[in-house]
């Protein structure tokens, strides 16, 4: 039997009054190694400049200020932006945020997923964290990609989402 | 075995060499035109009769043209079975394609004059979620055509049908919802963008012509203005005026012949829940779409549209897999009464009750910060660079150009107050626009992911961009109530998860 009863809209779930999950704690000394990669990069080329030059470029102590500027803010950047991401694992869908400055929310339900991916760098394995990616109909690219999630909860996730993406497909 | 299966492997008729040679020289112009630069560089290094030598590459190239035709047409064949059709080509590298029925989502045909003659027809299927790989049965009798579309019609799924007036009302027969004519044909050249486009390319033509053409429109000009002078200013004016004019009316004569071409006794019929369009003039295009499958139902007018009082119409349906571009049904010129009814039908009751008409009264706007992000975003920046500009070279020219403030300004506050949205229980009809309107309709249901993002500022102000991820893009509400906003996530994802039916 078909039944369609009414549902007030304050009664629909909201995501208002919910725990996040955090990331993995390794997920920031991850990113800080990742990102001293870079630097020691951005650092050896300056130098190259600076001891090789090509041609005479003046403002020597400005050039080293602004990369160490820079270089602190990169180091500094996942202490900020990791705590505040996050996801929400539920029963028909999943929530993921992100952003410190402009914060973004974003939803998928199970029923839509096309595909569900789990990857991992030589890095990411060190950690112990993987990325999950989820795939819509219609997205270029991933359409929702979580960084920095322990590794046997990205399997676990992928497992769990394919099968509530399996059924909903079963149905329709 | 059905007796289509009977047939076994079939070739298409031999015309299908035409539709052949057209894919070849069609595939030299998008690939290859580079690779003709040597030939090109050889001819004209070439120091014996270069004419003889043109005739001579000009006869080996319509050969091996004509001879690979041929072939092609030679090693096509096809087989229709009980649930698929199969496509073996290719003369060197061998190519089966197998085509599953369910997995079509629609047939679309075409018809060259050739072909026309014959009636023959050139079948391409839509199938979503093919990586790419497009199946087509070139120059096949209109019988075979019909029986393919048919055998479909059969396949859709009953989900859509869901009580049984709605299936009686499926098996009625095709009806016409819309026929455009000559009148239509000149609304859809004027609108037409892409004549702007001519005098893009226009320059360089000018520029290829060569110096002795253009010293003779020199002389020619300074002759003629030699004339000119004696009848003094205002003709001098006049002869400019009359050539921008001449070029306009022939850019428009042009873009009315582009309509004729490819809409030319456009029909528009609605049966078993699949619209179907035909039109054109040289080549007949046919489109089909199931209502069931469109994404997002679109009105759109520029200015030249608004003053007929007409809309662009499309649907799109979902992008498949690697090529993003997605497949629309287009209604290239329709009224508001219309628009409202197409609407209706494409949404079914899901749709009734909503409004696509953009001055409807209910809509919703958003909030007046959105007016002022815009402003401080695109219009103080610049303002700033010309007041700096003037007070670091005391020179008092650059001030004039913020004549152009009080301008954005008011464009701004232009498409401030024509955005807003409007929803019900079932879909939501975002309107925007400058000087005409653009109208986007969807169906809750059909929403793919759902993303809000606040700024700082945003959140300061109590307001957010929600945004509505489909399967053919993404619909944006920028700037609206942030509680709105997550009472209009939870709603949509409440929405798409109780939702039983295939949104696609």
């Amino acid at each position: 039997m078909f039944q369609n009863p009414e549902i007030s809209l304050e009664h629909l779930p909201s995501l208002d009054h919910v725990d996040w999950q955090p990331l993995h704690d390794r997920y920031v000394a991850e990113q800080v190694v990742a990102r001293t990669g870079t630097l020691a990069f951005l650092v050896v080329l300056m130098c190259v400049v600076e001891f090789a030059p090509p041609v005479e470029i003046p403002l020597t102590l400005l050039r080293w200020g602004v990369l160490g500027l820079f270089g602190a803010a990169l180091l500094t950047w996942p202490l900020v932006a990791v705590p505040r991401q996050g996801y929400i694992v539920r029963d028909k869908d999943i929530v993921f945020r992100a952003g410190v400055l402009w914060r973004s929310v974003t939803a998928i339900p199970y029923n839509r997923i096309q595909h569900v991916e789990t990857s991992s760098t030589p890095l990411n394995r060190h950690f112990g964290t993987a990325t999950l990616k989820l795939f819509t109909a219609g997205g270029a690219g991933g359409d929702m990609k979580i960084d920095g999630l322990p590794a046997d909860t990205a399997e676990q996730l992928r497992v769990m989402i394919l099968e509530k993406a399996g059924a909903s497909i079963e149905q329709s | 075995m059905s007796k289509a299966d009977a047939l076994g492997w079939q070739r298409a008729s031999p015309l299908a060499v035409v539709f052949f040679i057209g894919r070849i020289v069609q595939a030299i112009v998008k690939n290859a035109v580079q690779s003709l630069a040597p030939l090109a560089a050889f001819l004209v290094a070439y120091r014996g009769d270069v004419k003889s030598m043109i005739t001579i590459i000009a006869t080996v190239a319509t050969v091996a043209l004509i001879v690979s035709a041929v072939l092609r047409y030679w090693f096509f064949r096809f087989r229709i079975e009980d649930e698929q059709i199969r496509i073996r080509e290719g003369v060197v590298r061998k190519k089966q394609l197998d085509i599953k029925f369910d997995r079509i989502q629609g047939v679309n045909t075409e018809q060259n004059f050739i072909f026309r003659i014959f009636n023959l027809f050139t079948v391409r299927f839509d199938t979503a979620g093919s990586a790419g790989e497009e199946g087509y049965l070139p120059a096949v009798r209109q019988s075979l055509a019909e029986d393919l579309q048919s055998r479909l019609r059969l396949r859709t799924p009953v989900v859509e049908a869901e009580d049984e007036a709605q299936a009686v009302e499926d098996a009625s027969p095709e009806k016409t919802l819309l026929r455009l004519g000559l009148g239509d044909m000149v609304r859809i050249g004027l609108a037409d963008r892409r004549a702007l486009l001519v005098f893009a390319f226009l320059g360089p033509v000018f520029e290829q012509m060569g110096e002795q053409t253009q010293r003779a429109i020199a002389d020619y000009a300074e002759t003629a203005a030699g004339q000119l002078a004696a009848f003094g200013y205002w003709a001098g004016v006049m002869v400019v005026v009359g050539f921008v004019l001449f070029i306009l009316i022939l850019l428009a004569g042009f873009s009315i012949i582009a309509a004729v071409l490819r809409y030319h006794d456009f029909q528009l019929s609605f049966a078993d829940n699949r619209l179907r369009a035909v039109g054109g003039l040289l080549t007949r295009h046919e489109n089909t779409m199931r209502t069931g499958k469109v994404q997002v139902f679109r009105a759109r007018q520029g200015l030249v549209m608004r003053m007929f009082g007409r809309f662009k119409l499309s649907a799109s349906q979902a992008a498949s897999g690697k090529t993003p571009t997605n497949k629309t049904f287009t209604v290239p010129v329709a009224d508001l009464a219309f628009t409202e009814r197409l609407h209706r039908l494409i949404f079914d009751e899901e749709g009734r009750r909503l409004s696509v008409r953009p001055d409807d009264a209910r809509f919703l706007r958003m909030s007046p910060m959105w007016f002022r992000s815009r402003v401080l975003q695109w219009t103080l920046p610049p303002a700033m660079v010309i007041v700096l500009l003037t007070l670091a070279t005391g020179d008092l020219a650059p001030l004039r150009m913020l004549l152009f403030v009080p301008l954005t300004v008011l464009l701004t506050y232009q498409a401030w107050s024509r955005f807003g949205y409007l929803y019900d229980e079932d879909g939501l009809v975002r309107r925007s626009g400058l000087f005409g309107w653009r109208v986007d309709a969807f169906l809750f249901r059909k929403v793919q992911r759902i993303t809000i993002k606040q700024s700082p500022f945003q959140r300061r102000r109590g307001v957010a961009t929600l945004r509505m991820y489909l399967a053919s893009g993404s619909v944006r509400l920028p700037y609206i109530d942030a509680r709105t906003a997550t009472e209009l996530r939870d709603y949509i994802l409440f929405k798409v998860e109780s939702s039983q039916r295939a949104w696609h």
